[in-house]
C-alpha cells in the first residue's frame, strides 16, 4: 500500500494505491488520525487505485471518524465495485459519504 | 568410494598442483634445452666438418699442385738436357758444314763425315740421334730397318704420325719437342719417349734424338703414394664425432684411403639388400657436395648389420678423379645433447624431490591454523556452541601475526558473539514459546466456544443442522452459534469480528456470551421470543460502549420456528445468507446494517422468510469468498452459488465438507488467511427426520 496526500481548499486528499488489509491498516489508520490532530477535518479518500479493503480498514475507518468533530467528515470517492459491494455489506455509507468521482465529492464536501 | 579431486584434503590438492607446475615447466624446459642444444651441436659438428672437408681439399690440392711442380721440373730437365745434348751433335755438323763452305771439303765428304759423328755419337743410357731428310726418309739411324726408309706414314701406339707433326713444327720455329709413344718388350703400358728436333736449313735436315721420360710417371706415381700414405696416416687420426671418418675413392671404385678397407675394390662390397651399387650413390653424391648423402653404414666395432645411420659429404677432386668423402655417424651427433639431457634429468628430478619436501612441510605449517580453526569449529557444534576451550586459538593468535591470526581473533570474537546470541535466542525463543503456547490455549478455548456436536440434536427430526470453523493459522475472530430459546424457536447466527489476532478473539468471545445472554434475557423480559433485531441492537449497545480501538462484529442472526418454518432474521453487516431450494439457490438480500460496535443507535430491522420441506438455508464468512489461489483470484460468490446449486438438495453435512473441499482444491498451496466458517440448517417440516 501507498499513500499519497494532496490539499485541495480545505479538503484533504488521501489517495490510497495498493491494499488495507490487516497488514496495512495501521499505516492508514495512523495517516488519517495524523491529518486529524493536524486540524484536517474535511478528509476525501480517492479510492481510483484501491485494490481491496478488509474489515481491519473498515475499522480504521471508524476508529479515524470518533477522533473528528461533530462538524469533520470523511468521504470515499472512485472506490472500484468489489470494494463497494464490501462497503454496501458494513451498511457504510450510512457513516462516510461515498461519491463515484472525485470533482462530484469536491463539490459537495 | 571413488576419490575425486573435489574430495582430497588442501594440503594433497597443494602438493599436486605444486607438482604438476614443477613438472611442467621442467618439462618444457628440457624440451627446449634439448632441442637448442642437439640444433647447436648439429650446428656445430656440421660446420666442423665443414671445416675439414675444406682443409683436407686445400690439402689435397696443394699436394697435387707440388706433384704437378715436381713433374714439370722433372721434364723441364729433360728439354734441357736434349737442347743441349742437340746442341752438341748441331755444332758438329755445322763445323762440317763449314769446312765444306770454306772449300776445304767437298760438300758430299762433309755430309758424309757429319753423318758419321752423328752415327757414332751416344749420350746417357746409349741413347742416340736420328736425321730426316724433308721428305721424312731416314738418313741417320741406328736401327738399320728404319734407317733409308720413308717414315711419313709412321704411327706410334697411340696412332699419332710423330713425324709429320714434327716436320710442320720445325718448319715454322726452327726446332720442336714432340712425343713418341712406345711399347717395351717386356711391358704392356705404353711408355712416353720425349723427342727433339732441329732444323738444319743449309742441307734440310731433321736432326733429333729422344729420352724415355717414363721415370718421371713412375717418379710421380711414387710420389703420389708417398702422398696417400701421409693421407693415411692424417685421416686415421681425425675423427669425426667419435667414429665418424674421411675416406678416398678413385675413379676406379678402389678405396685409397680409409681406416678398415684400404685397397679394396669398393665395388666389391655387398651390403646386404642394397647390393654393389653404394659406391656409384656416393659418385652422384658428389655433384651436390654440401647435401648431406644419407645411408646406413657399420660402425667400427659393430660390423656386418649396416644399421647406423650415416651423412655423407662426398668431394670430387677431379684432377686426381678422387673422391673425398667425410661421414659422420648421426647417432653420435646428437650424443652430446642426449648426456645434457640426461645430466638435466638428474638435477630436475632432485629439485622436483626437494620442491615437493618443502613445499610439503611448508603447506603442513600453512594449514596447520587451518586444522586448529576447523576442530575448533566442530568442538563448538559438537558442544551446542556451549564452552569450548579457546587456548590453542588464542595461542594462534599470538603465534601467527598474519591473516591467519587475524582470522583465528576474528573467530574467538564471533564465538563469543555466537555463544551470546544462543543464549539470548534460548530466552527468546522460552518466551515465545510460553506465548505461542498460550496463544494456543486461547485458541482453543475459543473452539470450545463453539458447538461442535454433531448431529447437534438428534432428538429434533425438524432440522438438521451443521456448521465448521476452520480456522486460520492466526487465532481469528470468527463465530458461529446455535441454540433453542424454547422448545420450538432455534436461534442461530454466524459473525466475523474486524481484524484478527487476540483482541479479535476476545471481542468474539465476548460478543458470542453476549448474544446468548442477552436473548435469554430478552426473553425473560419479554415473556415471548424477541425479534433477531432486539437482541442485535442491545448487543451493539453494549458492544459500542468501551470500543476504544472500534473493533466491530458483523453478524448475522436468525430466529428458526421450527414447527412452522418461519425465519427471523437480521444482518448488522454481514455477508447475506442463501436458501437453498430444489435444484436451485436463492440469495436472501436483507437491508444493511451496521456491524455491531460501531454506532451507539442502530436501527436493526427484522426481515421475514419461510423455509419450506426440504429447503435449507445457507450462511457463511467471508474467508470462503475471500479464498485465494496462487495468482491472488478470490474464491467468489459466484464459484460459491454454482456449488450451492449443485448442492442444493444435499444435508448440510454434506454442503459444508463439499464446499470446503472446494475451497480447499481453489486455494491449493496458497495459505489460508482468515477463518472459514459455514452453517446450514435443512427443515425438514414438522415432522420427524427420515
Amino acid at each position: 500500500m501507498h499513500i499519497t496526500t494532496n490539499k485541495e481548499q480545505d479538503i484533504r486528499i488521501i489517495s490510497i494505491d495498493g491494499k488495507i488489509d490487516s497488514f496495512t491498516s495501521k499505516d492508514f489508520q495512523d495517516s488519517l488520525i495524523t491529518h486529524i490532530l493536524d486540524g484536517d477535518d474535511k478528509i476525501l479518500i480517492d479510492c481510483s487505485k484501491l485494490d481491496y479493503i478488509s474489515s481491519s480498514g473498515i475499522r480504521a475507518f471508524y476508529f479515524a471518524l470518533r477522533e473528528l468533530n461533530s462538524n469533520g467528515i470523511i468521504a470515499l470517492c472512485s472506490a472500484n465495485e468489489n470494494i463497494l459491494h464490501v462497503l454496501e455489506l458494513v451498511d457504510f455509507h450510512a457513516d462516510f459519504p461515498i461519491f463515484n468521482t472525485i470533482d462530484e465529492a469536491l463539490n459537495q464536501i | 568410494m571413488k576419490t575425486t579431486l573435489r574430495s582430497l584434503s588442501f594440503t594433497t590438492k597443494m602438493l599436486l598442483l605444486i607438482l604438476v607446475i614443477l613438472i611442467c615447466t621442467t618439462v618444457a624446459f628440457m624440451l627446449l634445452t634439448q632441442h637448442e642444444v642437439e640444433k647447436i651441436m648439429w650446428d656445430t659438428v656440421t660446420a666442423s666438418v665443414h671445416d675439414m672437408r675444406k682443409l683436407i681439399s686445400l690439402y689435397v690440392d696443394n699436394e697435387y699442385r707440388s706433384l704437378l711442380f715436381h713433374k714439370e721440373y722433372a721434364l723441364n730437365r729433360y728439354k734441357q738436357q736434349l737442347k743441349n745434348v742437340t746442341g752438341i751433335v748441331v755444332s758438329d755438323i755445322e763445323y762440317y758444314h763449314s769446312l765444306y763452305e770454306k772449300d776445304i771439303l767437298s760438300e758430299q765428304d762433309a755430309k758424309a763425315f757429319a753423318l758419321e759423328s752423328v752415327e757414332k755419337f751416344r749420350y746417357g743410357n746409349n741413347d742416340y740421334f736420328y736425321i730426316y731428310d724433308t721428305d721424312l726418309v731416314a738418313i741417320s739411324h741406328p736401327d738399320p730397318n728404319i734407317k733409308g726408309t720413308d717414315m711419313t706414314e709412321y704411327q706410334d701406339v697411340k696412332d699419332n704420325y710423330p713425324l709429320k707433326m714434327i716436320k710442320d713444327d720445325v718448319y715454322k720455329t726452327g726446332n720442336c719437342f714432340e712425343s713418341f709413344w712406345h711399347i717395351r718388350l717386356d711391358e704392356s703400358k705404353p711408355v712416353e719417349k720425349l723427342s727433339y728436333n732441329y732444323y738444319f736449313k743449309p742441307w734440310n735436315w731433321i736432326i733429333g734424338t729422344g729420352v724415355y721420360i717414363d721415370d718421371i710417371d713412375k717418379d710421380i706415381e711414387s710420389k703420389l703414394e708417398e702422398i696417400l700414405s701421409e693421407f693415411r696416416k692424417i685421416f686415421s687420426k681425425i675423427r669425426i664425432g667419435e667414429n665418424g671418418y674421411f675416406f678416398i675413392f678413385d675413379n676406379n671404385h678402389i678405396m685409397l684411403v680409409h681406416p678398415t678397407m684400404e685397397g679394396i675394390d669398393f665395388a666389391d662390397i655387398d651390403i646386404p639388400g642394397r647390393g654393389i651399387e653404394h659406391w656409384k650413390h656416393l659418385v652422384e653424391a658428389s655433384k651436390n657436395p654440401d647435401k648431406a648423402y644419407v645411408y646406413f653404414w657399420d660402425k667400427p666395432g659393430d660390423e656386418g648389420e649396416y644399421n647406423y645411420k650415416k651423412n655423407a659429404y662426398v668431394d670430387f677432386f677431379e684432377p686426381l678423379d678422387w673422391y673425398i668423402v667425410s661421414a659422420l655417424y648421426v647417432d653420435e651427433m646428437k650424443e652430446p645433447s642426449k648426456r645434457i639431457f640426461h645430466s638435466e634429468l638428474l638435477i630436475a628430478l632432485a629439485a622436483l624431490l626437494i620442491a615437493f619436501i618443502v613445499t610439503f612441510f611448508l603447506i603442513k605449517r600453512f594449514t596447520k591454523p587451518v586444522k586448529i580453526l576447523t576442530a575448533h569449529a566442530k568442538q563448538l557444534t559438537e558442544n551446542n556452541f556451549g564452552f569450548t576451550d579457546s587456548t590453542e586459538l588464542t595461542n594462534l593468535t599470538k603465534s601467527s601475526r598474519d591473516e591467519m591470526g587475524n582470522l583465528a581473533q576474528t573467530f574467538i570474537n564471533m564465538e563469543k558473539t555466537l555463544q551470546k546470541y544462543i543464549h539470548d535466542l534460548k530466552l527468546t525463543t522460552a518466551a515465545n514459546e510460553k506465548i505461542r503456547s498460550e496463544l494456543r490455549i486461547a485458541h482453543e478455548i475459543q473452539m470450545s466456544m463453539l458447538p461442535k456436536t454433531f448431529p447437534a440434536f438428534p432428538e429434533r427430526g425438524e432440522i438438521d443442522i451443521y456448521a465448521m470453523l476452520e480456522p486460520a493459522k492466526e487465532v481469528g475472530g470468527d463465530l458461529y452459534d446455535f441454540f433453542f430459546i424454547d422448545n420450538d424457536h432455534l436461534c442461530f447466527m454466524i459473525g466475523d469480528v474486524s481484524d484478527k489476532g487476540v483482541p479479535a478473539a476476545l471481542f468474539m468471545a465476548r460478543s458470542k456470551s453476549l448474544i446468548r445472554s442477552t436473548s435469554m434475557m430478552l426473553k425473560k423480559g419479554l415473556s415471548g421470543i424477541p425479534s433477531p433485531s432486539e437482541i442485535i441492537s442491545e448487543v451493539n449497545a453494549e458492544l459500542y460502549t468501551d470500543n476504544e480501538h472500534c473493533m466491530f462484529l458483523t453478524l448475522l442472526l436468525g430466529i428458526l420456528n421450527v414447527k412452522s418454518g418461519h425465519i427471523s432474521l437480521t444482518n448488522a453487516g454481514h455477508n447475506p445468507p442463501y436458501i437453498l431450494k430444489e435444484d436451485q439457490i436463492e440469495l436472501i438480500e436483507l437491508p444493511h446494517r451496521t456491524p455491531l460496535g460501531l454506532r451507539e443507535n442502530v436501527l436493526y430491522t427484522s426481515e421475514e422468510l419461510i423455509l419450506y420441506d426440504h429447503q435449507s438455508i445457507f450462511l457463511y464468512t467471508d474467508g470462503i469468498t475471500e479464498a485465494t489461489n496462487e495468482k491472488n483470484e478470490f474464491f467468489g460468490e459466484k464459484k460459491l452459488e454454482k456449488t450451492l446449486r449443485i448442492l442444493s438438495n444435499s444435508s448440510p453435512y454434506t454442503v459444508l465438507k463439499m464446499i470446503i473441499k472446494e475451497v480447499h482444491q481453489f486455494a491449493g498451496q496458497t495459505p489460508q488467511s482468515d477463518d472459514i466458517t459455514m452453517l446450514a440448517i435443512q427443515y425438514f417440516g414438522n415432522k420427524t427426520k427420515e
